[in-house]
């Protein structure tokens, strides 16, 4: 029922929303990612900047042979993110996350961020839910640390 | 003694040098003919203490107070929707319809297939990343309702008045930048061959600051601050400043041209209004022609929480006539905070490698092979 009235709003104002709305992205995803190259990396958090105009997050991924690849991830402008609270250990270096994303073009371990999960699979959002959405707020407690990462030497990359 | 006087003298340089400046540039003309120099417009007076002034804060010479933190969000299109003809006010319950749904929208954004208006971020066929996941949202960052049907408030139609001829067979390519089809400063690009092709707003060297200033991606914050001889107002995305000189003369010479143009400011009543002109060719809003192309501005606080803010856009060799538009700037909390882009150097890498790795794909592709799309872009 919910779902139907969403949508029964959407659709009355579908006219209004496919009117030109002067936002834009800062730069073509594009030309960076690749859509033909989705990627999903359970990983561990190793380092994370806030740059302009995006923020990376690089984690460590490991395989079942015991071999580690460091995976950079793009993500969002820090300037909403400080101002929403978020700071470098936000998400503590040893969180283990699920990210989901495209690989780049060029870098086999470089991609984007398109969002991540902790791996019960609550949402990680810094910015809280939507007013009336039904979306899950999650942001890491100590328990979303992994134990034997706690004292993992965050000067890694 | 002498250290004295030169100590005296570099200090009353530089307080006159922004004060004189504009008027020195304004005499180099390119011209060698004598023309009349235009006259700098005077303010109006501000109120006296026995006239009636209206319940907005005021600064202590009496200007309405523009100082603070607004954000221009929006979920409100530039021009009107067929569906709005004739009203440029929506109801209450149609403008909470449109709300509730831009909230709804920019929360689910892979689930609007289809909808053009909300650009590449909300465009669930670019490689992009989730914008709630890092509080990029217009409803994570300020927006309210807009009771407009659009933007655009003249012509009384709400939508952009038709190109000239010469407009439309105007490149869009210009010194070397890939000038922008849209209202920014740059755009999204596709590929890019050399570091030129990344454009203006992927380098940040001149984004979202305007003159007009329109909603921003994101960061689409302002600092404005005030004093009787300047009004300055930073962006918060890309951190730029534009100064506007109040009652301060004529613009500078019809040789110099800026990113932002070159403004003029003056009180009429209530209203600060900003006459902007100078523009650089690759800056131009909407490809327009930057010999010809003047922006006014009109800044009017109309409560605690709001500035009525208009743009009137006057380009007779772009445009068969001038245009307007009206865009609520909601105040917010700061502060805000820099945008140290740095040339966007990771981007340009990423970029730049994608496009040689393109390259190297499409000549590795056996021939006869069907074109795969390298993105949905």
């Amino acid at each position: 029922m919910r779902a139907a009235l969403v949508m029964a709003v959407l659709v009355v104002t579908l006219g209004l929303l496919a009117g030109t709305m002067p936002m834009q992205a800062h730069h073509a995803f594009a030309a960076t990612f690749d859509t033909n190259k989705p990627v999903v990396v359970h990983c561990m958090i190793t380092k994370v900047e806030l740059i302009n105009p995006h923020s990376w997050f690089w984690c460590d991924e490991k395989a079942a042979d015991g071999t580690t690849t460091n995976w950079g991830f793009e993500g969002g402008c820090p300037n909403s993110l400080i101002r929403h609270g978020v700071t470098k250990a936000t998400i503590p270096v040893g969180t283990e996350l699920i990210i989901q994303g495209y690989q780049s073009k060029a870098f086999e371990h470089k991609g984007v961020g398109v969002n991540m999960t902790f791996p019960d699979g609550r949402k990680f959002l810094f910015g809280g839910s939507a007013p009336g959405a039904e979306g899950e707020v999650a942001t890491p407690t100590k328990d979303d640390i992994a134990p034997a990462t706690k004292n993992d030497d965050s000067s890694k990359k | 003694m002498k250290r004295r006087f030169y100590i005296r003298f570099v200090v009353c340089a530089a307080l006159l040098t922004p004060v004189l400046a504009p008027r020195f540039l304004a005499g180099q003309s390119g011209s060698p003919s004598a023309k009349p120099v235009p006259q700098a417009r005077e303010s109006t007076k501000p109120p006296s203490k026995n006239e009636t002034r209206s319940a907005v804060p005021r600064t202590p010479d009496g200007r309405p107070d523009l100082h603070g933190y607004w954000t221009n969000l929006s979920f409100t299109p530039l021009e009107r929707p067929a569906k709005y003809q004739g009203r440029e006010f929506l109801t209450d319950k149609e403008m909470q319809e449109v709300y509730k749904a831009g909230l709804q929208v920019t929360y689910e954004g892979a689930s609007v297939e289809g909808i053009e208006g909300f650009g590449e971020l909300y465009n669930p066929t670019s490689v992009d990343y989730d914008v709630n996941t890092y509080a990029l949202s217009p409803w994570q960052n300020g927006i309210r309702p807009n009771p407009r049907s659009s933007l655009v408030v003249d012509p009384p139609d709400g939508r952009i008045p038709p190109l000239t001829a010469e407009a439309k067979a105007r490149p869009t390519r210009r010194g070397g930048f890939t000038y922008v089809e849209d209202d920014h400063h740059g755009g999204g690009i596709v590929h890019a061959d050399v570091p030129a092709d990344l454009g203006l707003n992927t380098t940040c060297i001149s984004m979202q600051a305007g003159p007009p200033l329109l909603p921003a991606e994101y960061n689409s914050n302002m600092l404005i601050v005030q004093s009787p001889g300047y009004v300055a107002i930073e962006r918060e995305v890309g951190s730029e400043v534009r100064v506007i000189p109040i009652d301060a003369g004529p613009h500078v010479s019809a040789n110099i041209h800026q990113w932002h143009g070159d403004a003029r400011g003056h009180w009429e009543g209530d209203t600060l209004v900003v006459e902007n002109t100078n523009f650089r060719p690759q800056a131009t809003y909407r490809n327009a022609n930057p010999k010809t192309l003047k922006i006014t501005e009109r800044f009017t606080r109309i409560d605690k929480d709001t500035i009525e803010y208009k743009f009137t856009v006057d380009d007779p060799t772009t445009w068969t006539k001038p245009w307007s538009a009206i865009i609520p700037m909601s105040r917010v909390n700061g502060p805000i905070f820099e945008y140290a882009c740095s040339e966007d150097n990771n981007d340009a890498v990423n970029i730049l490698a994608g496009a040689r790795a393109a390259d190297k794909a499409a000549e590795e592709k056996p021939k006869g092979a069907s074109s795969v799309p390298i993105s949905h872009k």
